[in-house]
């Protein structure tokens, strides 16, 4: 599977603001996990699929699994919170920011799925350790804090349409890869973080 | 007498309207369901008259806090410049031996990081020379700092009824307690 | 090759925004920068990043939410983020603290329930919901707008319903944009207090009360239907403070607020015969002569005749008889009353909100007056007033495109804040209707009917009342936008919801009904997701309106919020206030120059008559009585009264929701007497019903003295996710009083019963 393929195909679809946009990264998603582990669904209508993902991750009511980092990272479950900063922080220490931040919480799922992007494709141009040390945080002590928190809120919601457990199980299942493969920083006592 | 720094809690100006207890949310931003300033209405054998009468409660920061005697990591420490009782955050293990032991209540449990927390009395904005964010807010002058070595209020007192009886801490904290109005009642429904 | 770093290293260096750009320098050097798969995340130069390290940036904002004390607030702001909030030390009034409510704003904020983004429902109350672009909605909603013109040749389809939400002046452009639109029909009248308004204006006319920072000067102090300890949190120091000096407060109420706890005495009056007490007393001042007949000689007009009604028709024994209050008691309060100089009564908005309202104020003006407590510091009949709010209006007053049509015949005004003098004949207007019975209004209103709804700074599902109606009433409608910032249960029933910033995401100006101050409200922080303010919803609208069909919209296309507050101020508040520029409130609120604390100082009144008028032909044209004469209460249609004031722990639907607030105050309760409980079967914490020909509301029953036996209790609010709504057993019956200066009368709701059973 190539884990970038599937990356900006999430990024996509976290992103996504219309049902036509979901399924573009759907199909995106579909396409690159074959011969994956990953369960196949059947597409859903457009329309279906938007007001499912907009009843889990956007409103206008409250939702069972805002997709932004602070919100469980963060122990008063906000916004723009401690976890926020750290992605802008992160993001600025490559020398990238989002456009929309201040508006856009920094660590929004979609741009923090662009960060590991440019992470990865740093890292396998080799180029600088200091920025490998950066990844590996960015990854085991920000998002592999948060997304199996996000990835339980989901499950733990009532009817999630089968396509969104796809694209949330895709998530972890990188994750679970993803850590895996790139071993963390050690921590102060010597020990891995 | 040295510097003892606690709270007096006035209940004839309290008006129970929370504003200290947010004001101390507003501060720290604690997590649902972790409280470091409650504020307890009287109980009607105290005052006859029901969620009309209330005591704000944080921490003490007594004499001889039982927090600070029971926890085996030292993450409570008393100032001597001030007598506030604080507790380091990054020491605490969870233990659970300070909210177990005091009787007032004061450190509460932090499901989410999994260890106490309580009131320090605000000590960061103290020695900038600012008031504690739960005085500075109370628009009633209900709630204030006092230095029991100089404070010398005749009515207040330390136990009054309701609160917890523990004179070998000897909690900082001092009371007023709260009055009743004259009453007429109709006489066209008893 | 470098050593491993440590997370706490990285987090070390992360936090510094000099140190974090160590990482880029490699990088660029390496070329590594090139070409990344980033589709949002896009590079930017070095100098771009902006972080305040260290230390806050201060702001000052106020809060619009229209409670009394409309406080100042100074706002913490650090990485661009809302830290925490205070009062403005610089207000003697908010004196550095604000309340509950106001304390929770970082949390109303940063909450992650906000509306985040325009959006759309696909059949009503379904809960299938698209996103918008602005564009998008924009779009839909001007469509809507031009086909209602086309069908019916006005906008008179096209309907407002707007309150108390945010009451921010440039929050006027909401009306600003009804009118650029065209004629359209608007909900007018307040629900809060316009019964009290209309009393005041025919007895001295104007609503103007005292400074309240002045109430230390009393010598006496009747808090009468009111509960300042829980609604006006920064007046109690002043109550305290004459109390201190030697003044009595006394607290007159149907029930044993927190503000009677208070008191040096607390009466139990029957609700809805304060009128009867009133005139019990004035009856028994007038026969011990304890009158200032000077002042009544030179500033009054019609207390003679005031006086023979009372000799004639009050009695104690039947003020006594109605009001429930022992009449030794009403002797005693009316002689202290107007023994003590100077003396005052707090005239509560609770008290008014019945059939007799409006008597009952002029009842109580008249206790004022004859005492000689008008235009005494101190003293003083005290309600409101809008002395400091001499705007300009400039986001309010637009014009209507040339050649648009609307309704034709006499216009009234829109309600107490009401300054584009449209009353009396014009050739087209707005179509006015009640707001205090908006369903009723839109089922019956026809010619054309109201179409589509604009819903702003207003949670109309669980505020206004006969919801039963209500939900009738919308079924009727085409089209329903709502702007807000939670999901309350009106967005629950929109078709379009617009997310709306907070105070510290846009610019605007605040004033206060009650106390004297002036805030300026800068813009502290972005405004978060998509949200935008009302203004930069009217110029957003305008514009697609314009593409559409150019010439369609007056307002602004593009607006800059900073610029349109400071288009709102004037000369008068410059002066008013002291100010050479609106930057001088940058510095902290500023108190209007007043050259009395007292109103009507000068003793000339804004009457016909200059006098004040006991005799009020103004009030007889309107169809009242002339003098502050008895007016029979609302029979029980029930077993027991049913009261729903406000609670200390929200202002309506804002703050209650927050998870900040359920750490305090967990559910709704409705309060009785142990003896209304005991006959019904029901303990302390039953699950019970309150029912009546409105509906019924389910919740826990709370036993208490403090509610009289015939009496139930329960306050409104909007609790998120419940469904508890007040509005299920509230009619919209008319308070007597409001039309004339507000455009409608109030609404009784203290004037409605119940029953209550255990479920």
């Amino acid at each position: 599977m190539d884990w970038n393929v599937v990356l900006a195909a999430l990024r996509d679809f976290f992103a996504a603001s219309d049902g036509q946009a979901l399924l573009i990264a759907l199909v995106d998603l579909n396409q690159a996990s074959r011969g994956g582990a990953a369960v196949p669904f059947n597409t859903p209508a457009a329309d279906d699929l938007e007001f499912a993902f907009n009843r889990l991750f956007v409103g206008p009511g409250p939702v069972s699994a805002p997709p932004y980092a602070s919100v469980y990272l963060d122990p008063d479950r906000r916004l723009m919170g401690a976890a926020t900063r750290r992605a802008a922080a992160v993001y600025d220490a490559l020398g990238l920011s989002s456009p929309l931040s201040g508006s856009l919480p920094d660590d929004h799922l979609a741009l923090e799925l662009d960060a590991a992007l440019a992470f990865r494709t740093l890292a396998a141009r080799r180029q600088d350790d200091q920025v490998d040390a950066l990844w590996r945080y960015f990854l085991h002590d920000h998002m592999a804090h948060w997304l199996p928190k996000f990835a339980a809120a989901v499950a733990g919601a009532a009817d999630v349409a089968p396509a969104i457990g796809f694209a949330v199980g895709l998530l972890s299942q990188w994750l679970a890869e993803e850590t895996k493969s790139t071993p963390p920083n050690v921590d102060q006592s010597g020990g891995l973080a | 007498m040295n510097k003892q720094l606690g709270f007096y809690v006035d209940a004839k100006r309290c008006i129970g309207c929370f504003t200290c207890a947010m004001a101390c949310k507003n501060q720290y931003h604690q997590e649902p369901g972790v409280v470091w300033r409650q504020v307890y209405p009287l109980k009607q054998d105290i005052y006859p008259h029901a969620e009309r009468a209330f005591y704000s409660l944080a921490c003490n920061h007594c004499e001889h806090p039982t927090c600070l005697e029971v926890c085996p990591v030292d993450a409570y420490t008393k100032r001597d410049k001030d007598g506030v009782v604080v507790h380091h955050q990054d020491l605490c293990i969870g233990c659970g031996n300070c909210i177990r032991s005091c009787p007032f209540g004061a450190p509460r449990y932090n499901p989410v990081l999994k260890r106490a927390e309580k009131c320090s009395l605000c000590w960061q904005r103290l020695d900038a020379g600012l008031d504690p964010a739960c005085v500075k807010s109370c628009p009633t002058s209900a709630l204030m700092l006092i230095d029991l070595a100089t404070f010398d209020t005749p009515d207040a007192v330390q136990f009054p009824p309701g609160f917890p009886r523990a004179p070998a801490l000897n909690p900082s904290t001092r009371f007023r307690q709260a009055e009743l109005p004259r009453t007429v009642m109709r006489e066209d429904v008893r | 090759m470098s050593q491993r770093m440590t997370r706490q290293d990285l987090e070390r260096i992360l936090d510094n925004a000099v140190s974090r750009r160590s990482f880029l320098s490699g990088l660029l050097a390496g070329g590594a920068m090139a070409a990344l798969p980033c589709g949002l995340l896009r590079p930017h130069p070095a100098q771009a990043a902006q972080v305040w390290e260290g230390g806050y940036q201060t702001f000052r904002n106020a809060c619009p939410r229209n409670c009394y004390d409309t406080c100042s607030i100074v706002s913490y702001v650090k990485d661009g983020v809302l830290q925490f909030v205070e009062g403005a030390p610089e207000s003697t009034f908010t004196r550095g603290g604000l309340c509950v409510k106001g304390n929770s704003y970082v949390r109303q904020v940063y909450s992650p329930d906000r509306i985040k983004y325009p959006m759309e429902q696909q059949g009503r109350g379904s809960g299938r919901w698209k996103r918008l672009s602005w564009d998008e909605a924009m779009d839909k909603i001007a469509r809507k707008i031009l086909d209602i013109k086309e069908r019916d040749g006005s906008l008179l389809g096209l309907g407002l319903t707007k309150y108390s939400g945010n009451f921010g002046i440039t929050n006027y452009g909401v009306e600003g944009m009804m009118s650029s639109l065209g004629y359209t029909t608007r909900l007018v009248g307040t629900p809060c207090w316009p019964a009290g308004i209309d009393a005041q204006n025919f007895d001295m006319g104007s609503m103007w009360c005292n400074d309240p920072e002045d109430l230390p000067r009393a010598r006496y102090v009747i808090v009468w239907g009111a509960n300042p300890a829980w609604c006006s949190v920064h007046s109690m120091k002043y109550l305290y403070a004459a109390r201190e000096a030697g003044a009595k407060l006394v607290v007159i109420d149907p029930v044993f607020t927190q503000t009677a706890a208070k008191a040096d005495e607390y009466i139990q009056v029957r609700a809805g015969e304060d009128g009867a007490l009133g005139l019990g007393m004035a009856r028994h001042i007038l026969d011990l002569g304890l009158l200032d007949r000077d002042w009544l000689a030179a500033h009054a007009q019609g207390f003679e005749e005031f006086a023979a009604y009372l000799r004639d028709t009050v009695t104690l024994e039947w003020a006594s008889e109605k009001s429930g209050v022992p009449i030794e008691r009403i002797k005693a309060i009316a002689e202290e009353f107007a023994g003590a100089h100077p003396a005052t009564i707090w005239i509560g908005y609770g008290m008014q909100r019945h059939v007799n309202g409006g008597a009952a104020v002029r009842i109580l003006d008249a206790l004022v007056a004859m005492t000689g407590n008008i235009g005494k510091p101190g003293g003083g009949a005290r309600y409101g007033h809008l002395q400091t709010w001499g705007f300009n209006y400039h986001a309010l007053l637009q014009k209507q495109p040339e050649g648009s049509k609307g309704w034709i015949g006499t216009a009234g005004p829109k309600g107490e804040f009401d300054v584009t003098g449209s009353a009396g004949k014009v050739t087209y207007s707005d179509r006015s209707l009640n707001i205090n019975k908006t369903a009723q209004m839109i089922l019956e209103t026809s010619d054309p009917p109201i179409r589509m709804l604009w819903v702003a700074c207003k949670n109309v599902l669980s505020q206004d009342f006969d919801r039963r109606k209500m939900l009738m009433a919308f079924d009727k409608l085409e089209m329903v936008v709502v702007a807000d910032l939670f999901f309350n249960q009106t967005v629950e029933q929109a078709d379009i919801v617009l997310p709306v910033t907070t105070p510290f995401e846009d610019w605007t100006v605040n004033a206060s009904y009650w106390h004297y101050w002036l805030s300026l409200n800068e813009q502290a922080i972005a405004p978060l997701h998509e949200a935008k303010s009302d203004i930069q919803i009217a110029a957003a609208l305008s514009k697609r309106m314009n593409e559409l069909q150019p010439g369609s919209c007056t307002f602004a296309t593009e607006l800059d919020s900073k610029d349109w507050m400071i288009r709102e101020f004037n000369k008068g508040i410059y002066d008013m206030f002291g100010l050479t520029s609106w930057e001088d409130l940058r510095n902290g609120p500023r108190k209007a120059r007043l050259a009395s604390s007292a109103s009507w100082a000068d003793g000339v009144f804004g009457t016909p008559s200059k006098k004040y008028e006991f005799h009020s032909d103004l009030c007889a044209r309107n169809g009242h009585d002339a003098l502050p004469r008895y007016k029979d209460a609302r029979p029980p249609y029930d077993k027991l009264r049913l009261l729903t004031p406000h609670h200390k722990f929200a202002l309506h639907s804002q703050f209650q929701n927050l998870d900040w607030m359920v750490d305090f105050n967990l559910t709704p309760c409705v309060y009785m007497h142990p003896k209304t409980a005991a006959a019904r079967g029901i303990a302390e914490g039953d699950a019970v019903r309150v029912f009546n020909k409105q509906g019924e509301v389910r919740l826990a029953a709370r036993l208490t003295a403090d509610v009289p036996a015939d009496t139930l209790l329960l306050y409104e609010a909007w609790y998120k996710g419940l469904a508890f709504n007040c509005q299920e057993l509230v009619d919209d019956t008319s308070s007597d009083m409001g039309a004339y200066k507000t455009g409608a009368p109030g609404v009784a709701i203290h004037d409605q019963f119940a029953d209550v059973a255990r479920t």
